[in-house]
C-alpha cells in the first residue's frame, strides 16, 4: 500500500472560502454572506480517500463542488499537483478537468433518461474527443471495470436500480483516467444491501487504478468503511481532521465526539451502554455565525475565550491529527 | 385486557395498478402488537413496510391502490368496515401518526399552535380556547420546542426539520393514543437533530405508555428504540422476532445478508453484501422471492412459497432451511470477494 506514488501529495486546499450573496429589497442589493466554506485547508495523497463529514449546510458539498471547478471559490487556492486550478484557464483547465471527477449523490437525475448505458459512459470520450479511437472497447472495459454486464450497454439508465446506476456514473466518472475522483455523497440514496456492494466496489477500483478520493458524506458509519483519512466539517471550517483510527478512537473536537455519539449502533446489546452527547439546538445561521469558535453555542465545553478568540485547526502531537478546539480531548494519550 | 392484542393485521394484500403493470406491494402480511410495545418494521425501499403502515389507517390512495384481502383490528374493532366519520376520529385519536416529511401533516397555511390545538378540540368538543392554548404551550414545551409561547403563533415554514419533527410528534401525541405509527421519522433529519428526536420518541413513547409501529430502514435506530422487530423483504414478512434475539442470531438469510452489509461507526473491516437487487414487485420471483440473492438456495426455494411459521419465543422464519442458518453465514462470507 505504501509504494512511493500513492505517498505523492496529490491536492492541496488552502484557504478555501466560497461566500453566496444575500441579496434583498427592490434593488437587489447585498445585504450579507452565507459563508458556506469559510477557510479550509486540507491535503490529499494520491491513492488515498480523504472523507469530508458533517451535517447539512457545513460546506462539504460545496468544497467538492470548488475541487472540480463546478462552483468557483471565493478565496482560497486549489493545488493539483502544486498547480493552481483556480487560475487555470482554457485548454490547460480542460486537461485538468480530465484528471479530476466528481459522481453526485442522487443516480435517478444524474443520468439522462434519453441516453443508453453506451452513450451516457462514452460521452466524456466524445466531448474530449477520445472516442474515435477504440472508444467502444473502451466503454465495455469500463462496464466490466465497475462490474456491469456489456450486455446492458444498450439499455436506459431508467430501466436500472439505483445500485446500477451508481456503477453507470462511476464508470462514467472513470472514462477519462481520472487520478482523483470527487464522490459527493454517492452511496446515500441506496438501500443497505446494494449500498455495500457499491462501497466494496469503489475500494476495489481505488486498488486497482490508484485512486484518490474526496468521499463527502453526512453519515459516518459508511465512511469508517472507506477513509483512510477523515476531515470534519461544521459551519464552513474544518473542525478536526486526522487518520480514521484517530478520528474514531480518539476524537478531540466536541463537535466529532457528539456527532460520533449520535450514530445510532445497530447492535441493541449497546442500548444505553454507549456515551450519548445530545446536543442542543440546531445549527446557527451561517450567514450570522457566531464569534470565536463557531460551535461554542452547542458546546458544554465553552468558556469565555471561545466566544473571543477563533481557535485554529492544530495538532500538538506531530501526527497529523488536529482539531480547532481551545479544550480538546485526547490530545496526550495519543502516541503515534 | 389479558393478552389480546391492541392491533391485528391479518393477511393483508394490497397492489397498486401502475402504467407498468400491477405492482404486488403488500402479499398476505400478518402481525399483532401489543399494548405498550414497540414493534420495529424494517425493510428496504419496496419491501411494503410503509404500505402496510399506511393500510392501517386507510390511508392508502385508492386508486391507485387495491386493498384485495385483509382485517386490520383495532382492539378487535374492524378499521377497514370503519365509517370514513370515525376513521378521522382514530387518526389523531386513539391512534397518532408521525412522518418523515412532517410536512406531510402540518397544513402550512395555519400556524403551528392553532393545528395542535384543532386536533386537540377535534376530539374534546368542551375544551375552551383559552385551556386548549395552554394545553398545547405545555405540549410543545414537553417535545422541545424552546421558547413554546412564541412558537405557537409561527407557521411550519418558520420552524426548523427538526422542530418540525417536534411538532408533529406533539401533535401526534395530543390526545394520549394508545398507537403511534411512526413512518421513518428521523431519516430526514441530520444525525444529531436524529439523535434528539429518538430521545424524544422514546420518552414520549414511555410518558404516553403507547404502543409504537416505527417503521424504518434503519437498522441502527432499530436496535436503539425497539421491543419486537418484523423483517419484510418483496411484500412479505420473512422475519419476526424480539429484538437482542434477531441481532444476536438472525433465522433468515435475508436477515443475515442485511445485519452483515450495514456499516458500522463502532466496527471497522469490510462489509458483507446481498449479491443482486431486490425483486421487481411486478414480476417477482417463483416460490421464496428471495431466492435469487440467497446463497443457501435450492430447487425447494425456486418453486415453493414459504409461509412464516413458529419457531418458538415468538420467533417467526419464512425461509424452508431456517435451521440450517449457521452455514448460510458462512456462504455470506465465502462469497465476500465475489461481492
Amino acid at each position: 500500500m505504501s509504494t512511493e506514488t500513492e505517498r505523492e501529495e496529490l491536492l492541496r486546499v488552502e484557504n478555501l472560502r466560497k461566500y453566496f450573496p444575500i441579496r434583498g429589497g427592490v434593488l437587489r442589493r447585498h445585504q450579507g454572506d452565507i459563508r458556506a466554506v469559510d477557510g479550509v485547508n486540507f491535503t490529499l495523497n494520491a491513492g488515498e480517500t480523504l472523507s469530508v463529514v458533517g451535517e447539512s449546510g457545513c460546506g462539504k458539498s460545496t468544497t467538492g463542488r470548488m475541487i472540480v471547478r463546478l462552483l468557483e471559490p471565493t478565496g482560497g487556492r486549489i493545488l493539483y499537483r502544486g498547480e493552481d486550478l483556480t487560475a487555470a484557464q482554457g485548454g490547460r483547465l480542460r486537461a485538468l478537468r480530465r484528471e479530476i471527477q466528481i459522481m453526485f449523490q442522487d443516480p435517478h437525475s444524474s443520468l439522462s433518461p434519453r441516453m443508453t448505458v453506451h452513450d451516457i459512459v462514452a460521452e466524456p470520450l466524445r466531448v474530449h474527443g477520445l472516442y474515435r479511437d477504440g472508444g467502444p472497447a473502451r466503454v465495455r472495459e469500463l462496464l466490466d471495470l465497475v462490474g456491469l454486464s456489456a450486455e446492458y450497454e444498450n439499455r436506459y439508465a431508467h430501466e436500472f436500480s439505483g445500485g446500477q446506476r451508481q456503477r453507470v456514473g462511476l464508470a462514467r466518472a472513470l472514462a477519462l483516467d481520472p487520478k482523483l475522483l470527487v464522490l459527493d455523497e454517492p452511496v446515500s440514496a441506496l438501500d443497505v444491501s446494494i449500498r455495500a456492494q457499491v462501497v466494496n466496489q469503489m475500494r476495489r477500483l481505488q486498488r486497482t487504478l490508484g485512486l484518490a478520493y474526496v468521499f463527502i458524506s453526512h453519515d459516518l458509519s459508511i465512511v469508517r468503511h472507506i477513509s483512510h483519512r477523515i476531515a470534519v466539517m461544521y459551519l464552513g471550517t474544518i473542525v478536526e481532521i486526522g487518520t480514521r483510527d484517530q478520528v474514531f478512537t480518539a476524537p478531540r473536537h466536541p463537535y466529532t465526539r457528539a456527532l460520533l455519539s449520535a450514530i445510532p449502533v445497530p447492535d441493541p446489546e449497546l442500548r444505553g451502554e454507549r456515551e450519548r452527547i445530545t446536543l442542543t439546538g440546531d445549527v446557527p445561521d451561517p450567514s450570522d455565525p457566531p464569534s470565536g469558535c463557531r460551535f461554542r453555542t452547542r458546546c458544554w465545553k465553552a468558556q469565555d475565550v471561545c466566544a473571543t478568540e477563533t481557535p485554529a485547526l492544530t495538532g500538538r502531537t506531530g501526527d497529523g491529527h488536529a482539531s480547532a478546539c481551545h479544550f480538546p480531548d485526547n490530545e496526550v494519550a495519543v502516541v503515534p | 385486557m389479558t393478552d389480546a392484542p391492541l392491533l391485528s393485521i391479518e393477511n393483508l394484500v394490497v397492489d397498486f395498478d401502475t402504467d407498468d403493470g400491477l405492482v404486488h406491494a403488500v402479499d398476505g402480511v400478518s402481525l399483532t402488537v401489543r399494548a405498550g410495545e414497540i414493534v420495529a418494521v424494517v425493510g428496504e425501499s419496496g419491501s411494503g413496510k410503509s404500505v402496510t403502515a399506511m393500510s392501517i389507517l386507510g390511508l392508502v390512495r385508492t386508486p391507485p391502490g387495491i386493498i384485495r384481502e385483509g382485517r386490520v383490528l383495532l382492539r378487535g374493532e374492524d378499521l377497514r368496515a370503519a365509517s370514513g366519520e370515525r376513521l378521522r376520529e382514530i387518526r389523531g385519536g386513539e391512534v397518532g401518526m408521525i412522518f418523515q416529511d412532517p410536512m406531510t401533516a402540518l397544513n402550512p397555511v395555519m400556524t403551528v399552535g392553532r393545528q395542535i390545538a384543532e386536533a386537540l378540540r377535534l376530539h374534546d368538543h368542551d375544551l375552551g380556547a383559552d385551556e386548549a392554548r395552554a394545553r398545547v404551550v405545555a405540549l410543545l414545551r414537553e417535545v422541545g420546542v424552546p421558547d413554546a409561547d412564541k412558537r405557537y403563533g409561527q407557521y411550519p415554514h418558520e420552524f426548523s426539520g427538526g422542530m418540525r419533527q417536534r411538532a408533529m410528534i406533539a401533535m401526534a401525541i395530543a390526545n394520549d393514543p394508545d398507537l403511534l405509527i411512526a413512518d421513518e421519522p428521523t431519516t430526514a433529519l441530520d444525525v444529531t437533530i436524529q439523535a434528539q428526536v429518538l430521545d424524544l420518541l422514546r420518552t414520549a413513547q414511555r410518558d404516553t405508555g403507547a404502543a409504537t409501529i416505527l417503521i424504518t430502514h434503519d437498522l441502527g435506530v432499530v436496535a436503539e428504540l425497539a421491543d419486537r422487530v418484523i423483517v419484510m423483504y418483496a411484500g412479505r414478512i420473512v422475519e419476526e422476532a424480539d429484538v437482542r434475539a434477531l441481532f444476536a442470531r438472525p433465522r433468515h438469510p435475508y436477515t443475515v445478508g442485511l445485519l452483515s452489509s450495514v456499516p458500522r461507526a463502532d466496527l471497522d473491516g469490510e462489509l458483507l453484501s446481498i449479491p443482486g437487487s431486490p425483486p421487481n414487485m411486478i414480476d417477482p420471483p417463483s416460490g421464496c422471492a428471495f431466492h435469487p440473492r440467497c446463497p443457501m438456495a435450492r430447487e425447494r426455494c425456486r418453486t415453493e412459497r414459504p409461509e412464516p411459521y413458529d419457531l418458538g419465543d415468538g420467533r417467526r422464519s419464512a425461509c424452508h432451511y431456517a435451521d440450517e442458518l449457521d452455514e448460510g453465514l458462512a456462504l455470506y462470507a465465502a462469497g465476500k470477494e465475489a461481492g
